[in-house]
């Protein structure tokens, strides 16, 4: 066990240096800070002395040592657009994303159980079509005119939630439902599949034989072996929901660190984007393993080696 | 066994999803001050001298005041806190200050803490993002306690240009407190004082009462960042603001029909289409440049794409730069000419070109229409052209590693010096796509003008010869269109900044 949890976490460093080397040589390759940061009336040798104070003139593997040398005790450097050190810039917006993550799992987890249960006890009726049909539209329905349509009938038409921005409950609705569409449709899917996978076994034909009603047989004896899978994918959702509210947060107008790292591209601010990639990436690579050692916990008989 | 754990797990996990709702919703927060401005992006820096970002400025502009001002009709300057000023020789400034103005910290504002706004700006030390727009001034100097000069290295017209976006920061207070803090907790001498800033969310200001001009007419305001136009708009419509900025062009109409909305515009961005003049055969001659002018027909890429918010031009110069001459007709659309003149300059079958462009490029309006029509048209005189559409970044990266052979491009800063004439065109600046001594005279005669009449005279001459050897396609001015709720009495202004210290709202 011990072992096994060294060995991920050395894996799990492979990726994180591997995901630097990729945003950090990606980053420069497509576009020149320079234009964007300086005014326009600057001039050639403006540029220049930028570069240079930035450190920029250097070649790319002296700019990358430098980096990975601060980066080791803490340091990714300070945003160009902020002027301000990058890492807190990226912690700071953290628990936004995270209310927003965990809003958007809650909604989908409520919605996708219940939905998929149904779905599978009663196999190939309207009501699955239905579902299946819906869940078929929230995979494909792009998140970016979702959020602007829900905007435009909830806030504009109806007036019954504020646009965007963050503040109360009332303002976490809208992109929680937004964000949430997507793992709603994946899980219930996942849930219906298990469903007719377990309710096909052995055990559940014993325990409708021996007289249980129907509704104890579904809740008790499929439902609670349906969802060992279902754990897995919500944690690997999580870790999406958290890396992947980019558009919803531009949107809303979300202070999470999905809109900060869309900023932060567009204005080309490398120290800001190297640390909102390398942050993103690590809670994706924790939320990766501790699925996996949740799921040994779950069930015993996952040996880990 | 699997059974109860698994049951367990899946309660806390729901459990802890609630917790964090419910611990993460914090007060509410729908109409937090008086007035709330939406823009795209939220404030960088409140010390202003760490940015050159139009967001921010619009909010600094609230807490810090500035020696003079752009007057509404964007034609001359106004005092703020210089009560007058006068130019002692060729390249002295000297402004007298206001007395009495206090930092509402309770700092005196005088003829110190207007060297020391320069000095700081100016130390290499601290890396200023503001440092390179101010090169031409060597030195400022103080002449009494409320008298100070500007030094420039030569003679430099369009000094009050320049110093109209200078904000002046409190010195004691920044040696009390250190820049960082300083930063995120400003202190300023404007109509509005620092109330609080939740990053990405908003900033709140509120009135000074003791400001020199007295009380501003509302006792808040608020600026919400909202990146995405149809949210920003869709707040607007609601009233969850009062103003937006970067209305698009295809929502006009939309807002025109929403009652309670109107539409508040001002000058805006040249847009233009550069030529390689230097490299690319076909431009390096003046003819085929013509030719090229006479071929798009800008008249209908602003009634059509722009629904008239534009202004045609005739050439490089804004209305509002000094020697701007209306009399000088624009290059009209004839297809016909420009085809002969293709053919006597060589080019009987046309030829090749690639044409690079960035959608939203230093905020084009319909970027890509524009690149599409254009090419269009130009395909009906035989020249072909290859559309490249890039990201700003990159297309910033190829312009200036001197990689266009044609390209749109977009000019906003502060038009109404001509400023844009001597960057752009002038060839010891950029000079990237097009050198000219004969323009290179023309330009450097015009800077060292420091008499209005004599500059408008030197204008009107290199107006003239600009528009004749055509460096660029000459397009035109488009409007900067802001949606802004019919109670409140804010109006667009020419310097490009939202003071809101005049504004009111009505019930």
């Amino acid at each position: 066990m011990r072992r096994y949890i060294l060995r991920r976490l050395a894996q799990a460093i492979l990726v994180i240096v591997g995901v630097s080397l990729v945003v950090f040589f990606v980053i420069r390759l497509s576009g020149d800070p320079t234009y964007l940061l300086l005014s326009a009336e600057a001039t050639e040798a403006d540029r220049a002395r930028f570069a240079r104070e930035e450190g920029f003139d250097r070649p790319l593997y002296v700019q990358y040592a430098e980096f990975m040398r601060r980066a080791l005790r803490g340091d990714l450097g300070r945003s160009l657009r902020y002027r301000q050190p990058a890492l807190p810039l990226v912690l700071e917006r953290l628990p936004a994303t995270v209310e927003l993550a965990l809003a958007a799992l809650f909604v989908s987890l409520l919605v996708a159980i219940p939905a998929g249960v149904i779905s599978a006890v009663r196999r190939d009726t309207a009501y699955d079509n239905l579902t299946m049909l819906g869940a078929l539209f929230g995979q494909s329905m792009p998140v970016f005119w979702l959020g602007i349509m829900l905007i435009l009938i909830f806030s504009v038409r109806l007036e019954l939630l504020p646009t965007s921005g963050r503040g109360g409950l009332d303002h976490l609705i809208l992109p929680a439902l937004t964000l949430g569409l997507y793992s709603t449709a994946r899980v219930t899917r996942l849930v219906r599949a298990g469903m007719l996978d377990v309710i096909g076994q052995d055990y559940i034909r014993t325990a409708q034989a021996k007289g249980l009603p129907d509704r104890r047989v579904i809740v008790k004896h499929a439902l609670r072996n349906t969802l060992i899978p279902v754990i897995t994918i919500v944690g690997l959702e999580l870790g999406t929901l958290l890396g992947g509210a980019v558009i919803t947060e531009t949107i809303f107008a979300w202070p999470g660190i999905g809109r900060l790292a869309v900023t932060a591209i567009f204005q080309r601010d490398y120290p800001l984007v190297q640390a909102t990639v390398l942050v993103t990436a690590l809670i994706f690579v924790l939320s990766n393993l501790l699925v996996d050692l949740l799921y040994g916990w779950l069930d015993p008989r996952i040996r880990y080696t | 066994m699997i059974n109860r754990r698994s049951l367990v797990f899946l309660g806390l996990v729901l459990g802890f999803v609630l917790g964090g709702i419910v611990l993460g919703s914090g007060e509410a927060s729908a109409r937090d001050a008086d007035i709330i401005i939406s823009q795209k992006a939220d404030v960088e820096t409140f010390d202003p001298s760490m940015t050159n970002n139009t967001s921010t400025h619009n909010i600094n502009i609230n807490i810090y005041d500035t020696l003079v001002r752009l007057s509404d009709d964007g034609k001359d300057f106004v005092g703020e806190l210089a009560e007058s000023w006068k130019l002692v020789d060729q390249t002295t400034w000297q402004f007298k200050l206001r007395r009495g103005v206090k930092f509402q910290n309770g700092e005196d504002l005088n003829a110190a803490a207007v060297k020391f706004t320069f000095d700081s700006m100016m130390d290499p030390e601290r890396k200023t993002r503001e440092r390179p727009t101010y090169q031409a001034f060597k030195e400022v100097r103080v002449d009494d306690p409320y008298t100070v000069s500007f030094l420039t290295h030569k003679p430099y017209a369009i000094a009050l240009t320049q110093l109209q976006y200078l904000m002046i920061v409190p010195p004691g207070y920044i040696k009390q407190v250190g820049w960082d803090e300083f930063a995120k907790k400003p202190v300023g001498s404007g109509a509005f004082k620092y109330k609080e800033w939740e990053k990405d969310v908003r900033v709140v200001l509120e009135a000074n009462d003791a400001y020199w001009k007295g009380k501003p007419k509302v006792r808040t305001i608020a600026f919400r960042p909202i990146p995405e136009d149809a949210a920003r708009i869709a707040a607007l419509q609601r009233g969850e603001v009062d103003i937006i900025d970067a209305v698009p062009y295809d929502r006009i109409k939309e807002l025109q029909g929403t009652p309670n909305v109107r539409i508040s515009q001002r000058q805006g961005e040249q847009v233009y289409i550069g030529l390689d003049t230097l490299r690319f055969e076909p431009f390096k001659k003046r003819e085929v440049r013509q030719a090229l002018n006479y071929a798009v027909n800008a008249d209908a890429l602003v009634k059509n794409l722009l629904l008239g918010y534009a202004v045609r031009l005739n050439g490089p110069l804004f209305p509002v730069t000094p020697g701007f001459n209306e009399k000088i007709p624009a290059y009209p659309y004839d297809p016909d000419r420009a085809k002969k003149m293709l053919a006597q300059a060589g080019y009987p079958n046309g030829f090749d070109v690639e044409f690079a462009l960035s959608t939203a490029f230093q905020g084009i309006a319909k970027g890509t229409e524009v690149g599409e029509a254009v090419a269009g048209q130009l395909g009906r005189v035989g020249v072909k052209t290859k559309l490249n559409v890039m990201d700003s970044a990159a297309l910033f990266s190829a312009y200036s590693a001197k990689k266009l052979q044609m390209y749109l491009y977009a000019w906003k800063s502060s038009p109404e010096a001509g400023r844009h004439l001597e960057t752009l065109l002038h060839s010891k600046t950029r000079g990237y796509y097009y050198q000219n001594p004969e323009a290179d005279k023309l330009i450097d005669a015009y800077f060292a003008a420091l008499d209005l009449k004599k500059r408008q005279e030197i204008g009107r001459e290199l107006h003239a010869y600009l528009r004749e050897d055509a460096p660029w396609i000459f397009l035109y001015q488009q409007m900067d269109l802001f949606g802004v709720r019919k109670n409140v009495t804010w109006e667009a202004k020419p310097d490009y900044l939202m003071r809101m210290r005049d504004v009111s709202v009505t019930k």
